[in-house]
């Protein structure tokens, strides 16, 4: 025992002396340095390695780092750390950008057009429907959007068939209303001889993308999620509660999933499975499927609603005022985030749309499956952030994951909770 | 004589002191300020997100934490689960410890099994448990489907009630190990005389070991309890991850709500508030647990 | 008669500790099992053992692992540091609430409960504010300390829990001799805690190496990050989960090495506790 105590004090000493200097900061000489902190999936998703490899040798003079960010939590670290002056990243990349409205509300980042002039030598035009408006924040650019995605629903045509839900030329009959969804997925619905469920009709995202799920839907039918203060969304109609009693119909029957009520994969993973017949979130499911079932099985259709549109939300930048750097790192995003590799290869390898409408035109002819929303696509909207959006969020979660299991909570009842919620919420 | 021994008291009471004050050092001045500043928190309105300044409103946060719904909800389920999850965990641990401490032989792979779950990181398998579990292509039920119980398929994490009871096994799966630890520990310290004593009186079955093991064991009860009821109204990472506290907050405990509230909402006061609400908890039953054991001898 | 009966009893204990260990082994055999699956063989098939091994998801782990050693090194000069100060502290602390009456001993006692009692989450923005003002985010002391904070407290209830249950006459008998009170404790009765002394070790080393939360928010640079928030950098857009089951196998390698070591200590230990006890 006394041995083992000896070794980890020896250790212990040894590991001050030798790395108290570890945490000091490798001086650079004369050299520019950006850093970049980003998740690790838009590390991936975005090439930007590949980025930064290739502006550093455009450009001999700067050095490019990445650092990786474990996850959102640590972002809110970055509202004292900016609000003191200081920061050691000079670009950061939000998911979905619910944190941009701190860094806005607080001041601690650019405006993009009016402060730092991106648009001068970029112009607005360059930027595919939508994608841009995703990056302002009360009518300011706050933030860029580096990519961004749709919603559509990705279906299984291999059992779409096997359920006679095809027309002549083998195409997945068109799903026109929500009552039409739910009555597929019923048809879609396979059970063994106990009752048990072995094929689940489909998949609606209850978990915490609930906000895009609803807005998407309501978009799709009016062109417009919110009522006409702008801001509420537009639930009070014939039109929500119908599709509130389909949900819960579906749901009550088994022909649409629960597991996304406490996984929000659970869905997507179900998919992929094999398991499950329609999936409606984000548009890119279906490329993660291609592996386990096969571009030709695979579809994308719109989202059912007489205006045929949909959400787009961008995954976004934001260069913090602390930054000593700025214009360099509005250099770096033109040359290098906005380059062709990153944003096509993004679009073909991933799903993850480019919001540089030359590049998406490329990329949107190497991929066809995407033209089954094409139309929705140059329709896409993006929504509005509000400021406790996580509580509306959860909020939602509640009223939804109790309500459509409920058999007494009518259609009536969710609407009302749901404007009560919007109601008791800062915007 | 009797000078002797106050100076030998005073004398033990200096080096008390002098043994105490490393520890004091590295732990209260390191946590002075962020507790002071979370006291002060507790009493003030601040979103730290939005609001410059914050804002004081004495006692207001703790009036409308009862008020809250969600937060009843989540002191509510936390009581439940330490409930179960106590006494599990306690009979559970000691059983485990009586069978292996009266098993010497071979007790290698037995042991090694039985704490090997402490040693895997909880966030990242309970992110696994969520997967054997899932509805459609978790093992579980496939696992149930091919012996033929196909009708005991269940949607194990979206359905209330059994959403609860995973939390229960998946928390205890984890956590038990370690309490079995302490308690053979325990059981070792108690001296071999004794047991011999026992023997020769008779005593060869478990009645009376037991009645020689449980009142020797008053500490380790004291030790094992104080951890168990942390692991119990402490806990946060099992629903967290397997759950997220749904559906539609049948999960929720407290300790979450702390985080979520913190980390989520920014709503730093308020956050601040129940945090001292559930040190008061953790305290009571601590204290509650030590008189109960120091009783029972 | 009796031999039977005796027989009888060992077999359905050998019974019940191969179900319960069966049990608590089957969800990480199944996480090592699927850590050599495919995405096909994880999400479609659902096998238990894989009917093809493949090693994609340590190929992707490794990719990206360049820098692995360095977490590693992170984690086990944290992990080192912290459970030696609680092992010193602890024994320190430990024995002088236990057996060195003070006045003010009960009150302290009260006041590490509370610390105890305390959810870090709390105050973890504070101590990040703390830490930023002092220059201490992103260096080893300030992610040991608030490590400290979670692991000593308990400690110290463990290690004043064994020296209370000593008996008074070693400790009188020592002092008559003409021991000093450090004496007596480290000569006579530290070396009778040897038993608590490896629990402490035990539960701060598991406590420490898997510690997340403290970790995330005060460590951001590679050069100070522990395995434990370097491994959920592999995490994508969600847990592919052939790579989360790699990236839990190798993260639970130095642990078990650890306890397979100490193993034999574990049980030695407890045992040499109890006849001297």
């Amino acid at each position: 025992m006394k041995k083992v105590l000896v070794l980890l004090l020896v250790l212990l000493i040894a590991s001050f002396t030798v790395f108290a200097a570890g945490a000091g900061e490798a001086q650079t000489g004369g050299k520019k340095t950006i850093t970049i902190g980003a998740e690790s999936w838009e590390i991936n998703k975005i090439f930007l390695e590949h980025a930064a490899q290739e502006f550093m040798a455009a450009h001999p003079d700067v050095t490019v780092e990445i650092v990786t960010i474990a996850d959102q939590t640590k972002l809110s670290n970055y509202i004292l750390d900016w609000g003191k002056g200081s920061t050691d990243v000079d670009l950061v990349f939000l998911d979905g950008g619910i944190f941009s409205a701190e860094y806005a509300a607080k001041g601690l980042i650019y405006d993009f057009e009016k402060d730092l002039h991106f648009f001068d030598d970029f112009p607005k035009s360059n930027f595919t429907a939508g994608s841009l408006e995703t990056g302002l924040r009360d009518g300011a650019q706050m933030c860029l959007p580096a990519i961004y995605e749709v919603y559509g629903i990705s279906i299984n045509k291999a059992m779409f068939k096997e359920a006679g839900l095809v027309d002549a030329e083998g195409n997945p009959l068109p799903i026109k209303t929500w009552d039409d969804f739910v009555e597929f997925a019923e048809k879609l619905t396979k059970k063994d001889k106990n009752g048990t469920i072995t094929q689940v009709g489909g998949s609606i995202q209850f978990g915490n993308n609930l906000n895009t799920i609803l807005g998407a839907a309501l978009y799709s039918q009016f062109g417009n999620v919110y009522a006409a203060d702008g801001i509420t969304f537009n639930v009070d109609n014939d039109f929500t509660r119908n599709m509130i009693r389909a949900w819960q119909k579906g749901i009550q029957s088994g022909a649409l999933s629960q597991s996304t009520f406490v996984d929000n994969a659970g869905g997507r993973n179900g998919f992929k499975a094999g398991q499950i017949a329609m999936c409606y979130e984000a548009a890119g499911r279906w490329m993660e499927a291609v592996a386990t079932i096969g571009t030709e099985n695979l579809a994308l259709i719109p989202i059912p609603g007489d205006f045929g549109g949909t959400i787009c939300f961008g995954c976004q930048m934001v260069i913090p005022k602390a930054s000593k750097n700025p214009e360099l790192v509005c250099q770096f995003i033109k040359e290098a985030v906005y380059g062709e590799y990153s944003q096509t290869n993004a679009f073909t390898t991933y799903g993850k749309m480019s919001v540089i409408q030359k590049h998406f035109d490329a990329a949107l002819e190497a991929t066809p499956m995407w033209k089954g929303i094409a139309d929705a696509m140059s329709k896409a909207k993006p929504m509005i952030t509000y400021e406790e959006s996580q509580k509306w969020l959860e909020g939602l979660d509640q009223i939804f994951q109790s309500g459509l299991v409920s058999t007494t909570t009518t259609p009536d009842d969710m609407v009302k909770q749901i404007l009560d919620l919007s109601a008791s919420i800062r915007k | 004589m009797q000078n002797t021994i106050s100076f030998r008291k005073k004398a033990r009471a200096r080096w008390g002191v002098i043994f105490v004050i490393p520890t004091c050092v590295v732990l209260f001045v390191f946590v002075f300020y962020p507790i002071c500043y979370t006291l002060v928190l507790s009493l003030n309105e601040y979103n730290f997100a939005y609001d410059m300044h914050m804002k004081f409103v004495g006692l207001k946060n703790f009036v409308d934490m009862f008020k809250d719904i969600q937060f009843l909800t989540a002191l509510k389920n936390t009581l439940q689960f330490t409930l179960f999850m106590f006494v599990i965990l306690v009979v559970l641990s000691l059983s485990l410890a009586l069978l292996l401490f009266n098993k010497k032989r071979r007790s290698w792979l037995y042991r090694v099994s039985i704490f090997m779950p402490i040693v895997v990181p909880a966030s990242l398998i309970c992110i696994l448990f969520s997967f054997m579990l899932a509805d459609n292509f978790g093992i579980v039920n496939k696992f149930l489907v091919s012996i033929g119980l196909s009708g005991w398929s269940h949607n194990w994490l979206t359905d209330a009630k059994t959403a609860r009871v995973w939390v229960i096994i998946v928390s205890v799966w984890g956590k038990v190990g370690f309490c079995t630890i302490l308690f053979l520990s325990g059981l070792q310290n108690i001296s071999q005389d004794m047991f011999e004593a026992a023997e020769i009186d008779g005593a060869v079955g478990w009645k009376k070991l037991i009645h020689i093991m449980i009142p020797n064991l008053t500490e380790t009860f004291v030790v094992v309890g104080i951890w168990a009821i942390l692991q119990c109204l402490k806990l946060f990472v099992t629903p967290n991850v397997l759950t997220k506290g749904g559906p539609a907050n049948a999960t929720l405990v407290m300790y979450q709500n702390i985080y979520n509230t913190a980390f989520n909402y920014f709503d730093m006061g308020y956050a601040a508030a129940q945090a001292f609400v559930l040190t008061a908890l953790v305290m009571i039953f601590s204290l509650l647990n030590m008189k109960l054991s120091k009783g029972e001898n | 008669m009796a031999r039977k009966q005796k027989l009888s009893f060992s077999i359905f204990v050998s019974a019940v500790l191969i179900v319960v260990s069966v049990l608590f082994l089957f969800p990480i055999f199944f996480c090592i099992f699927t850590s050599f699956k495919e995405s096909a063989e994880i999400i479609r098939d659902i096998t238990f053992i894989p009917h093809k091994w493949s090693s994609v998801n340590y190929d992707y782990v490794f990719a990206r692992g360049a820098k692995y050693l360095r977490y590693y090194l992170n984690t086990i000069i944290i992990t080192a540091s912290s459970v030696a100060i609680t092992l010193v502290l602890s024994a320190l602390s430990g024995y002088a609430f236990a057996r060195l009456h003070f006045r003010g001993s009960k009150f302290l006692l009260a006041s590490i409960l509370f610390l105890l009692a305390f959810p870090l989450c709390a105050i973890l923005i504070p101590i990040y504010m703390m830490e930023y003002e002092l220059r201490l985010l992103n260096s080893y002391l300030g992610i040991i300390l608030p490590n400290l904070l979670c692991i000593l407290p308990f400690s110290i209830f463990i290690m004043r829990g064994a020296f209370i249950d000593m008996s008074d006459e070693l400790e009188d008998s020592a002092e008559i001799d003409g021991c000093s009170v450090p004496q007596t404790f480290f000569n006579i009765m530290l070396p009778l805690a040897q038993n608590a002394l490896i629990i402490v070790l035990v539960s701060g080393f598991y406590n420490v190496w898997g510690e997340y939360t403290i970790s995330k928010t005060l460590a951001s640079k590679d050069s100070i990050m522990p395995i434990s928030v370097a491994l959920t950098l592999l995490k994508s857009e969600d847990w592919n989960y052939g790579v989360l089951a790699a990236a839990i196998t190798l993260s639970i390698i130095p642990p078990i090495v650890v306890f397979a070591v100490f193993q034999d200590k574990l049980v030695e230990g407890m045992s040499a506790g109890a006849i001297k006890g």
